[in-house]
């Protein structure tokens, strides 16, 4: 037959539907049976099912193989048939397809996650996938599907895998919830960029939900590949009527989708979980002598995470490679990379996304440190930090291949030079783990003194990349920067270069800090470089994106060649400086508003809880000549009371509350040492506060503490996990005037009865109250406790009344 | 962990079906007594760490007693609130296990499982699990670091940061347990089946002290879950659970 690709030109092909639902009906599928199995012990019944999708006219039958990897193949204990169920599966679907239909030889996920979600590692996840792609290519199927796969990163290893096992197309599916993500978070798009780089000849969808949640998944693969799409989708959702699943779609209606489908460019159309013969013959029906749409050709460079895609095209917004992880010249990274963590890393991380980057740079070479595992831990810590897509910056080849295995998604290799040692080795591993790229223009004689130089072995190195697969678009060429204050022509050089490789139509990637060495207000030269730098039609800035200055630079030159459209970055830039500014200072306008004079902004103060401020206001009211048991009962006090009258309308909610609680505590801290002896105020009372033995939980009870101590109850805090022993003990030794007990569970509940009686018995006054998550009036009434509060504010309501009635 | 389980409205849909008629867990409860190798489904006991999950922001604010209608938050405390929840990020490490067991007998109040003497029991959970031929156990942890930094702020009196953090720790291992759910729910369509809603020890007449067998059962020591002995599961952001399949 015709090689797949060749015919898929001109033609829409149909594919085969549901396989299980067809063993399931033939009674094959009792519990435990390994459906692969039935390769051997039934071929007639799965040839029988291949005839049935043949005859209803589909132009591509899948072989029963979804589940015939060794590890899933172990679970049945028949990994030593591993070779002979593929082999089998494609036989018997060659014989059903008789050359009039293609053999597409199915793989499914394993049964593992691969790390960093599970345990399972890229090579072993590559092994499996080889071995049953080899066997599957070998019996002669005529191309290779993967399919319904939801880890981007297992897919990758898949693809990778056939492609070295074989030379057959290879069809890339996976299965996206509602068809908007993959369970581990994967949108269409970045499944279409990150498959089509590894080399994937089809992409599609597959199983998930019916046709019509597929439709906009289509679009999003279609708009970020250039090859095949393919799409089966399930008859509907399922649904349980009667304790068995069914899928209400009719052929009908899948024959009216599969139409959509071919308007929107889609190559190959079947079904999923829940079709049958006659749904792919109803379909085949109405696909006869339509042919696939064109689509528009997407362009520019991509990358993804494994959440989200960044695509830079020559008018859009040149991208941030925030620099920051790098531990030369950081000493704070340096140490905590040496001591085994990531913490730094992980926050640096986080603050240049929040600052702007759109892509982080990953550098783990320092001196002493073991680069291939730091590069390992820091890619997997990273990528489940922040979403953006990752630059792989390193010179070692290992640390590379390993960095390049671990991402899940399509990384930017930082970076490749002239020299011939680095053209060989990096280049391939671009292609093969589908890479793009940084070429540095340096080689063994150095960086050119001449613009003219530098441009050819811009060529040499796009010119190696594209004949080894890598996508012209997925290049980036880094002419390098020389100090000004040694080379004084250095940076015009530069800016030139920058001019003259874009006219190749390469983009350009340019880290400008160097410029300035040696000279004083580095940061200055910086911005200024970068401005010039993207007037030159610079595409990447390797910088800081914490530097407000070298940001605001590349924020305006952007406008200003038209880069950021409308402006519209710049603008929600300066808005959400706006807003953060007016953030801190809201506590002021609504101090405005409130009584005028300290006596207000006291008030105010705990009412809407500054704590930074509120150690400064108070020595301002006592050098003004207030006294501090004033300020204490006729302005704090009351503010308090009305937070807690704010919180029991809910118009506070608890972190309101606290707030409140926490600028009080500061306040009174500040107030006993003020205040005169005699002038202390008088305790309330003095409670003794535990969560019962067994729990571990004592933030209710904290809270609780923070609010009572707040109303000038002394406060004995035994803290969680305390045993009846020592409460009892410490209710004795504080002459408590309450007993104050927390729990959680209704396992550890039980201690609080065990309390109350313990006091009983040994004849301590102190009252009792209880609280937490289980406990309930009716039950503190039962175990003969005084009190039961709700909540904090409830606490000191009955804490109040408990002691008023002595 | 006080929380109650997410409505599943599927499964909620579904609990007023009951399957009379045959069921196939009679069918594979006898098979497996006689080939318990074949249905032992601990040959692999998938481990998932790292999943990344998106901390629901308005469930925080609800776990903290927030009144869309009533409740006027500040604008300080609405930073504090965005400012825990990136912490929350940089603290928080996924780690979750699960197994699949198929059943292998029931009454009313128990449901056995083909090996392991861990045996779910309860009514409501064995009605729940009424139609299931097969259940997965899961366990699942946002790791210590996340508790841990929540107690060092109220001991550093910040108990505002401390309460906080604790919220969105707890909503962090719930949307964990929704991902497993998923996961769960993809193994399940892969073998033509759907499942139930997600159920813990501790929901209604399943004792709490079941967890004990459950963690055990799921491996969870492997992920670094523990109980204590009043049976409270340390690191405290954890979620243990069954999840039932029917086809």
């Amino acid at each position: 037959m015709e090689n797949i690709l060749k015919v898929l030109k001109n033609k829409i092909l149909v594919y085969d539907g549901a396989f299980g639902t067809m063993l399931q009906g033939k009674g094959l599928l009792t519990p435990g049976i390994c459906p692969e199995e039935l390769n051997l012990t039934h071929p007639d019944d799965i040839v029988d099912i291949h005839l049935q999708y043949v005859f209803a006219g589909a132009n591509v039958i899948e072989t029963n193989t979804f589940g015939a990897s060794s590890m899933k193949l172990r679970e049945y204990g028949l990994e030593k048939k591993t070779k002979e169920i593929n082999a089998a599966g494609v036989k018997l679907a060659k014989k059903a397809a008789k050359g009039k239909a293609y053999v597409a030889a199915s793989i499914g996920p394993l049964p593992k996650q691969l790390q960093p979600l599970g345990d399972l590692s890229f090579d072993e996840a590559y092994r499996i996938f080889y071995e049953q792609a080899e066997y599957l290519s070998e019996a002669g199927a005529d191309l290779i599907i993967i399919e319904t796969m939801s880890d981007i990163k297992e897919i990758k290893a898949a693809v990778i895998a056939v492609k070295d096992a074989c030379r057959l197309p290879v069809q890339a599916q996976m299965t996206f919830d509602k068809g908007k993500w993959t369970v581990s978070g994967t949108p269409p798009e970045v499944a279409a960029v990150v498959l089509g780089a590894c080399g994937a000849d089809i992409i599609g969808a597959n199983c998930s939900s019916g046709p019509e949640d597929l439709i906009g998944t289509m679009q999003a693969i279609g708009n970020n590949f250039e090859g095949y799409l393919s799409v089966l989708p399930n008859a509907g959702l399922p649904e349980l009527v009667d304790g068995k699943t069914i899928y209400r779609a009719t052929p009908e209606y899948m024959a009216e989708h599969a139409v959509t489908f071919a308007k929107l460019g889609v190559n190959l159309i079947g079904g999923c979980c829940g079709t049958n013969p006659s749904h792919i013959k109803a379909m085949a029906r109405a696909l006869r002598n339509k042919k696939p749409a064109k689509r528009a050709i997407p362009c520019g460079l991509t990358l993804a995470s494994r959440t989200k895609l960044v695509r830079l095209a020559p008018d859009t917004l040149p991208m941030v490679i925030g620099e920051r992880i790098n531990p030369t010249n950081r000493k704070d990274l340096f140490a905590d990379l040496s001591a085994g963590k990531m913490t730094v890393a992980r926050s640096d991380a986080a603050a240049q996304a929040q600052n702007g980057a759109s892509i982080l740079d990953i550098n783990m070479g320092a001196a002493g440190l073991d680069e291939v595992e730091l590069m390992k831990g820091a890619i997997a810590n990273i990528q489940n930090t922040v979403d953006l897509p990752l630059a792989i910056d390193t010179t070692d080849e290992r640390a590379l291949e390993a960095a390049l295995k671990e991402y899940a998604g399509k990384p930017l290799i930082n970076s490749v030079n002239g020299k011939k040692k680095s053209m060989e080795t990096v280049i391939p591993l671009a292609a093969h783990y589908g890479a793009a790229l940084i070429g540095l223009t340096i080689d063994e004689k150095g960086i050119p003194a001449k613009v003219g130089e530098r441009v050819s072995m811009a060529k040499k190195i796009a010119g190696a990349a594209v004949k080894a697969g890598v996508s012209k678009d997925d290049i980036l060429i880094d002419c390098l920067t020389l100090t000004v204050s040694s080379e004084p022509e250095g940076a015009k050089l530069t800016l030139e270069a920058i001019r003259k490789i874009k006219g190749l139509g390469l983009k350009v990637s340019l880290g400008v800090s160097n410029v300035s060495f040696g000279l004083p207000n580095r940061r200055a030269l910086n911005a200024g470089f970068l401005s010039m730098a993207i007037g030159a039609g610079l595409d990447a800035a390797i910088i800081n994106p914490n530097d407000g200055q070298i940001m605001d630079a590349f924020l305006s030159a952007s406008v200003l060649v038209n880069r950021d459209k409308l402006a519209a970055r710049y603008i929600g830039e300066m808005k959400k400086r706006e807003s953060s500014k007016t953030a801190g200072t809201a506590a002021p306008a609504k101090s405005a508003a409130a009584p005028a004079g300290i006596e207000g902004r006291l008030y105010n103060a705990i009412l809407f809880g500054e704590r930074d401020g509120i150690k400064d206001l108070i020595a301002e009211a006592i050098a003004g000549g207030m006294k501090p048991f004033d300020i204490n009962i006729k302005h704090l006090v009351p503010a308090l009371e009305e937070v807690g009258r704010k919180f029991e309308r809910k118009e506070y909610f608890l972190p309101q509350l606290i707030l409140a609680a926490d600028t009080m505590k500061i306040a009174f801290d500040v107030l006993k040492r003020k205040l005169a002896a005699g002038e202390t105020q008088k305790s309330s009372g003095t409670i003794v506060m535990a969560t019962v033995e067994g729990d571990v939980h004592d933030i209710g009870k904290n809270i609780v503490i923070a609010v009572l101590e707040n109303y000038g109850f002394s406060i004995v805090d035994l803290g969680k996990n305390v045993s009846c022993a020592e409460i009892v003990a410490a209710a004795k030794k504080h002459k408590a005037d309450i007993v104050g007990l927390s729990a959680l569970m209704t396992t550890t509940m039980s201690e609080m009865e065990k309390v109350t009686g313990a006091l009983a018995a040994q004849k301590i006054p102190a009252k009792t109250i209880v609280g937490g998550a289980v406990v309930t009036q009716a039950y503190a009434k039962r175990i003969g406790a005084d009190g039961y509060a709700k909540d904090a504010i409830d606490a000191v309501r009955v804490a109040k009344e408990l002691l008023s009635g002595k | 962990m006080g929380s109650r389980p997410r409505r599943d409205e599927r499964a909620a849909a579904l609990s007023g079906i009951f399957l009379a008629g045959e069921n196939p867990a009679v069918l594979t409860g006898i098979l497996s007594a006689f080939f318990p190798l074949l249905y032992d489904n601990r040959v692999d006991m998938p481990r998932i760490q790292n999943l990344k999950i998106e901390i629901p922001r308005l469930d925080v604010l609800k776990r903290l007693h927030y009144n869309i209608y009533k409740t006027e938050v500040s604008d300080e405390v609405d930073n504090l609130i965005d400012k825990m929840i990136k912490e929350a990020y940089i603290l928080i490490h996924t780690k979750a296990v699960y197994r699949d067991f198929a059943v292998s007998g029931r009454t009313e109040t128990e449901v056995r499982l083909a090996g392991t003497d861990f045996a779910v029991v309860g009514r409501e959970v064995g009605a729940l699990l009424r139609n299931s031929h097969k259940v997965t156990l899961c366990a699942m942890t946002v790791g210590e670091d996340l508790p841990r930094r929540s107690h060092q702020y109220m001991s550093e009196g910040k108990n505002t940061e401390g309460v906080i953090l604790d919220a969105v720790g707890s909503e962090a291992v719930e949307t964990l347990a929704e991902k497993v759910s998923a996961i769960v729910l993809r193994n399940a369509m892969l073998e033509g089946a759907l499942t139930t809603k997600r159920y813990s020890p501790g929901y209604g007449d399943w004792r709490v002290e079941e967890q004990r067998g459950l963690l055990k059962a799921v491996g969870a020591n492997e992920i670094g879950i523990d109980l204590n002995p009043a049976c409270l599961m340390i690191p405290e952001k954890s979620v243990s659970a069954v999840i039932g399949w029917e086809r």
